[in-house]
């Protein structure tokens, strides 16, 4: 399979609103794709679409062909869609009345990647090292997710998500509420996955983009403004939207 | 203020320095053609001054502009601007030292001056005509003017090429041939920097 | 100048602790009414008050109220099962599906059913239910109560499930759960304290009916049922009845069964503040 996602003619309205205005995109298995944007460009929407959590928003008209992993997004179940991506919110959201331990563990037992509670324990290390918390919960799995910090919060939900071992990562500003600290660990923590999963980031920072991307999509007001290569983009942008959003203007 | 704009104010400041450099260039031709040895005298020291601020300021200017790199941290044709204004920023300043070179060897040949080394001038009048092209596209920022640099800087090279051979076929070198080639040699280095500057003119397109 | 606003400040704190404190007057006054008569009775009584029978109407013997007692639980045990079931269910459904018709309904429906009098539902439960059994039950009096409790049951339950963020919902929904899963392993435990605290008011409530059980229960005090398709006797209607008659020992029966269900309700509100641990989201 040559392309991890490709997104063909995507169309989206919501309540009559155009959102999405002819989205094309393709993303390679095992890179870092991050789509950047000014907000309210429709940058969190065109992520959600990737794994149909967009079908929780009423009034919605879409058109266009999204596939992952090969198989049509919209022709297939999306409970069964949504175990092979995980995902990570704008705002951590880790389960509150689950232990930092359970929190993991259900990702992995719901999807089969582990049942015992040996190898249970084994995915919760796995995935706790990954998303680099472990040192710093390793005596506390039993404690409740209030005890953690923001950053220490996003951090789980990126555990949890990877427990399910799933082949694609979406990642929502995932350090928008985070303090700088924690969001240069996180940022790290996910350049270390490229080769685990293929992963699709949105971010409103022309900076954290140049940090982590591998490819870079440029959507404002719903529509591809440009695309392609980071190195090439942050070098020789051929747009001047581009190079406005580059100076941080718009 | 604008990104933009700060980055215009390094560059005035870089087209600041660029003016001294062509005074330099200028003060450096008339040494040609001057007689008058206290005339030529106060030419040397003023080269010899304009030449030594020329490199304190650039000192300057390239910490300022790393400081606008970290502080505005540019992408795009801004972070290409900011990397070509150190470049060039050096380029300038080795042209008025190399100006300070030849205006050595004419203050060391008092009561003789340069004015007595045939061609010497001539070539000279080629470099100031490229470097006046190369800093005519540094205020445009656009590498206009890149043949007619390019065709100096080969008519230079050609020129130095044969000065070279000439020495080398003899078993020994006339004082008058040793310091041309000395001369030629400096001119050479004005054009080739003359010729980097439109190189990385080149890269901002 | 800031000396007036010093003591306009004071003024008003002495006014808003002045206000508390009329409003809980009477509440206290009550309560220690009610202990102060209660205990008397129970006092005298002792542990027989639990598990004798009213005594006839002239005698020096106080007796008991066992068939209120266990009267009382046994309606609003077997109500409670019927109520939250019902409820829960509907809550469930009308938050997963927010904009179908029977959502929209039921919630048009509990809104307005809040308000019924609750002597026309005991009416209601009479002809449907005490006259083809052909006889009063404590089956017909849970029924009774469980159509007085649904309504409010359902509107605290769908609260407490519409409280839960919308952001959890998405996060058991990217790690692949579905709709049920996330209803069952996510909402209900994130919102256990609410829930659990509907229930206990919603027990508290159905412990206090009266003319809910007027046409239902059957007022059978002379002995202990506990056969549901059998009549019996609930507190609040051993205190309606004996405190309008003339004679002192049911009187005195009455503060002490008052004292009782007061017991009750502090139990129950103990057991709420307690027993459930919150969730801190």
């Amino acid at each position: 399979m040559r392309y991890a996602i490709e997104i063909k003619n995507l169309n989206l309205y919501i309540s009559d609103r155009h959102i999405l205005k002819n989205v094309s995109m393709d993303i390679e298995p095992n890179t870092i794709h991050v789509i950047m944007g000014p907000s309210g460009s429709g940058k969190t929407t065109l992520l959600r679409v990737i794994n149909r959590l967009i079908d929780l928003t009423p009034n919605i008209k879409v058109s266009g062909e999204v596939y992952v992993l090969g198989r049509n997004v919209f022709e297939i179940d999306p409970y069964t869609l949504r175990r092979d991506i995980g995902m990570v919110f704008q705002v951590p959201n880790p389960f509150p009345h689950m232990s930092i331990y359970w929190n993991i563990a259900i990702a992995a037992r719901l999807n089969g990647v582990a049942r015992n509670k040996r190898d249970l324990d084994e995915v919760v290390r796995w995935a706790l090292e990954k998303a680099m918390l472990w040192d710093e919960v390793k005596d506390r799995l039993n404690k409740y997710p209030n005890e953690l910090s923001g950053g220490q919060r996003q951090r789980l939900c990126l555990a949890r998500a990877l427990a399910m071992k799933p082949k694609i990562l979406l990642l929502d500003e995932p350090t928008a509420n985070i303090d700088p600290v924690n969001a240069r660990k996180l940022e790290e923590a996910i350049v270390s996955l490229k080769n685990d999963v293929t992963i699709v980031m949105v971010t409103h920072s022309p900076h954290q983009a140049a940090r982590v991307a591998d490819s870079v999509t440029l959507i404002y007001d719903g529509a591809v403004v440009e695309q392609g290569a980071a190195s090439r983009i942050f070098l020789h942008p051929s747009n001047e939207f581009t190079a406005k959003f580059l100076r941080g203007e718009i | 203020m604008l990104l933009i704009d700060e980055l215009e104010r390094l560059r005035s400041i870089l087209l600041h320095m660029a003016e001294h450099t062509h005074k330099v260039m200028i003060k450096t031709s008339e040494l040609f053609n001057e007689s008058n040895t206290s005339v030529r005298e106060s030419l040397w020291r003023e080269i010899d001054e304009i030449s030594s601020i020329l490199d304190r300021i650039r000192r300057e200017f390239v910490n300022e502009v790393l400081v606008f790199i970290a502080r505005r941290q540019p992408l795009g044709k801004e972070l290409l601007i900011a990397h070509t204004l150190i470049s060039i920023a050096y380029d300038v300043y080795r042209i008025s030292r190399y100006c300070r070179e030849i205006a050595r060897i004419d203050i060391m040949l008092t009561p003789e001056s340069i004015a007595s080394i045939k061609g010497a001038s001539e070539m000279f009048r080629y470099a100031i005509k490229a470097v006046e092209n190369a800093l005519k596209d540094l205020v445009e920022l656009k590498p206009v003017n890149e043949r007619a640099i390019l065709e100096i800087d080969n008519n230079v090279d050609t020129q130095y090429r044969a000065l070279l051979k000439e020495v080398i076929s003899r078993e020994y070198v006339d004082r008058s041939t040793s310091l041309k080639v000395l001369i030629m040699r400096h001119i050479e280095r004005i054009v080739d920097h003359a010729n980097y500057i439109e190189d990385h003119l080149k890269l901002l397109t | 100048m800031s000396r007036w606003r010093d003591v306009r400040d004071k003024l008003f704190i002495l006014l808003v602790i002045l206000m508390s404190a009329i409003a809980l007057l009477p509440l206290l006054h009550m309560i220690i009414t009610i202990a102060i008569n209660g205990i008397q009775t129970i006092a005298r009584a002792g542990i027989r008050f639990f598990t004798d029978i009213p005594p006839p109407p002239i005698s020096r013997d106080i007796g008991g109220i066992a068939p209120s007692l266990v009267g009382s639980f046994i309606t609003t045990l077997t109500s409670l099962p019927i109520t939250i079931a019902l409820a829960l269910s509907a809550a469930i459904l009308s938050t997963e599906f927010p904009s179908n018709p029977l959502s929209r309904l039921t919630d048009i429906l509990s809104r307005s059913f809040a308000s019924i009098p609750t002597i026309v539902v005991s009416m209601f439960v009479y002809a449907l239910v005490v006259v083809p059994m052909n006889r009063f039950s404590a089956l017909a009096g849970a029924v009774a109560l469980s159509l007085i409790s649904l309504p409010y049951a359902y509107t605290s339950f769908s609260s407490a499930l519409r409280s839960v963020p919308q952001t959890y919902r998405e996060a058991s929904y990217s790690i692949g759960m579905n709709r049920w899963q996330t209803v069952i392993k996510v909402f209900i435990p994130i919102a256990r304290k609410a829930i659990v605290v509907s229930i206990l008011i919603t027990f508290a409530r159905a412990m206090g009916e009266t003319a809910t059980l007027l046409f239902t229960v059957g007022r059978y005090r002379v002995g202990v049922n506990i056969d549901i398709r059998a009549p019996t006797d609930t507190i609040p209607l051993l205190i309606f009845d004996f405190i309008t008659t003339p004679f002192k020992v049911y009187h005195e029966i009455a503060w002490g069964a008052a004292l009782v269900l007061l017991f009750i309700y502090i139990a129950i509100f103990i057991t709420v503040k307690t027993i459930v641990k919150e969730v801190k989201l």
